[in-house]
């Protein structure tokens, strides 16, 4: 409440100038149209800019959830959409046993319409290690996709129908000869003992294997525990000190309080309300935060996550009780990161890389202490307010970082970069001192696995 | 030559974009509203520019007017609020006095002031220090409440009762040196 002598001044000052007018020039108005035509030409291509922003926005997003997508979509290949290379292997061995078929039953191997291809005459062994392992793989390739499993029945006809394709003159009803011949020859051990003096044949490629072991443990990003520190860059680089302007001031509050813990009133306003003014000092921002990765293409990852930040001001403060007082103002966000990464170093143990983005934070509260001293000079809480914070803070991004790994789904991390604090409507802190901050970042990264 | 019946009439021309209606409007109130801008900043050509950049802020908001309350007062909302941008923007909000000097000062100061017109008490007003003179402004003449002054600079509650406890005692003390 105001007391008699505000009112008395309010009272005054809204009679005194409620007729209050300055004169103007005669071509004022004339002046006013001209400095409004500039100002509308300014302000639509301000919104041409922030329309194309918004747009490179909505796009990056776009781009970043349809490759999020896709990449799952690969993950989970059907029989009709085999991945290239997995064809490839199964046609491959296939094709050998194939021939080996051929040779068998003739001796020298001459396919229809091409030139003879192998010539080496096959040992029955070789013959059944061949058709055990492609057994093995298509076994192998069912396991991958989850479907109900015959080898035989399943996979040969669609590796023929490969086959056919790849070598150009072998035709189905040969290649079905083929599956009859090797059936029938797996269960007679004697029709095979006139290929027993032949040569081996030439161990089949063993590709899939690793890949049927491995992709049972497929990465889908890490999550992270971090704590960040900004340093503001002056304004005026000449001046060394304002590299460190946060003070001491701070720190000794800090112990001050800690030693002398005080019950903390909660007054909305007083009378007597002590207030805070010159020789404010501003600590360094400490964010603390989760980040989560998703791998959206090779190399790329988008990232977001959840950070709390806490902004301390202090300050010597003049107060009606006592001459000497100190207040602190905490102004506490929580923000959501958006970023881009690009590891351009990529080791099992190490790698680098770049991430470029934004933030948007939302003030959660503003919460103001004065601290009185008392005769032995220790810090007494007086007062404690608390508020809220209107509106957003914005913030873009560039950083470099690096990640080694310490046990196998444990990395450190670190990353270095600057940030730019869009100034906009929000309580004064280090931030709007220093829009510009160079920036440090350490945590833990924990690697995510899915089977 | 434009003619107007009321003030209605005269607010939907201008939100028809009428031109005629905006420079009928321009003139009734425009040496009303460098008044309040002249308050702020205290000096004539940068109060000029204010109340231009208000006007321009009139004329494109004009239609987020919805006949609520009184048409001066929302123009007067939107010239405070343009000066305080300005006063934002070139950061002088922060400028501090030496205030080492100040005096207690007695209720005679006040028959002073009732004396004392419009225009001698804005000088008085306008050598003040800029975040003085601002929540002065805001509080004593304009009426708002500490917690929207604090809400408006994007201060404290309590920082808002510092600045104008010190300006009031700054302004008496000047009026005593002047006038008393």
């Amino acid at each position: 409440m105001a007391n008699r002598d505000d009112q008395y001044l309010r009272q005054l000052f809204s009679q005194k100038f409620e007729h209050y007018d300055v004169r103007l020039p005669d071509e004022d108005w004339e002046m006013f149209v001209a400095k409004r035509r500039v100002a509308q030409e300014r302000h639509r291509r301000a919104l041409i800019v922030r329309w194309l922003a918004a747009a490179c926005l909505i796009s990056l997003m776009i781009g970043g959830f349809s490759a999020l997508f896709f990449h799952h979509e690969v993950q989970q290949p059907m029989v009709s959409t085999l991945s290239p290379s997995s064809l490839k292997i199964a046609v491959k061995h296939q094709n050998q046993v194939l021939l080996s078929s051929k040779s068998i039953k003739k001796g020298k191997l001459v396919l229809a319409n091409a030139t003879p291809v192998v010539s080496e005459p096959f040992n029955s062994s070789a013959l059944h290690s061949s058709v055990s392992t492609l057994q093995e793989k298509c076994v192998g390739l069912q396991q991958n996709l989850n479907k109900p499993l015959n080898a035989n029945k399943i996979m040969f006809p669609s590796s023929i129908a490969l086959v056919e394709n790849i070598t150009n003159g072998v035709s189905e009803a040969l290649a079905a000869q083929f599956v009859e011949k090797i059936t029938s020859e797996q269960d007679s051990a004697a029709q095979m003992q006139h290929l027993e003096n032949l040569p081996e044949l030439p161990s089949l490629a063993d590709q899939n294997h690793s890949t049927n072991t491995t992709k049972h443990h497929s990465s889908v990003g890490w999550l992270a525990l971090h704590v960040q520190g900004n340093n503001g860059l002056p304004t005026n680089f000449s001046n060394a000190n304002a590299w460190m302007q946060p003070a001491s001031l701070d720190y000794r509050l800090l112990t001050q309080v800690n030693r002398n813990a005080a019950p903390v009133q909660h007054a909305s306003s007083s009378s007597q309300m002590i207030t805070f003014i010159d020789k404010k000092t501003y600590a360094f921002p400490i964010s603390w935060g989760v980040t989560f990765s998703q791998p959206l293409l090779s190399r790329w990852d988008l990232q977001t996550g959840l950070s709390f930040t806490q902004l301390v001001t202090t300050g010597e403060v003049t107060s009606t009780l006592s001459n000497r007082a100190t207040g602190r103002i905490e102004q506490n966000y929580l923000g959501i990161p958006i970023k881009i990464a690009y590891s351009f170093v990529n080791q099992p143990s190490f790698s680098l890389y770049v991430s470029s983005g934004g933030s948007i934070e939302k003030g959660v509260s503003l919460v103001e202490k004065i601290y009185n001293y008392n005769s032995q000079n220790a810090a007494i809480l007086q007062d404690s307010y608390s508020t809220g914070i209107h509106g957003f803070q914005f913030s873009l991004d560039a950083n470099v970082g690096a990640t080694y790994r310490l046990y196998r789904f444990l990395f450190i991390y670190m990353e270095t970069g600057g940030a730019y604090y869009i100034p906009c409507d929000q309580p004064e802190s280090y931030r709007t001192v220093h829009p510009v901050s160079v920036s440090l970042k350490f945590g833990l990264q924990f690697k995510l696995y899915h089977k | 030559m434009y003619i107007v019946h009321d003030e209605a009439q005269l607010i939907r021309d201008c939100q028809q974009e009428n031109v005629e209606a905006q420079k009928y409007l321009y003139e009734q109130y425009a040496q009303k509203m460098m008044g309040v801008c002249y308050r702020y900043v205290n000096d004539y050509e940068t109060a000029r520019d204010l109340l231009h950049d208000g006007f321009i802020k009139v004329f494109r908001y004009i239609r987020s007017f919805q006949g609520e309350g009184s048409f001066e007062g929302w123009m007067r909302r939107v010239f405070v609020t343009t000066a305080l941008e300005y006063l934002r923007r070139n950061d002088v909000m922060n400028e501090h006095a030496d205030l080492s000097n100040l005096f207690d000062v007695k209720s005679e100061d006040e028959s002073i002031m009732e004396r004392l017109s419009a225009d001698e008490l804005r000088e008085i007003i306008g050598s003040l220090p800029t975040g003085f003179r601002t929540v002065f402004n805001l509080y004593a003449v304009e009426g708002y409440s500490h917690k929207e002054i604090a809400a408006m600079l994007g201060i404290t509650e309590s920082t808002s009762r510092s600045q104008f406890a010190r300006a009031k005692t700054l302004l008496r003390q000047k009026i005593r040196t002047l006038y008393g």
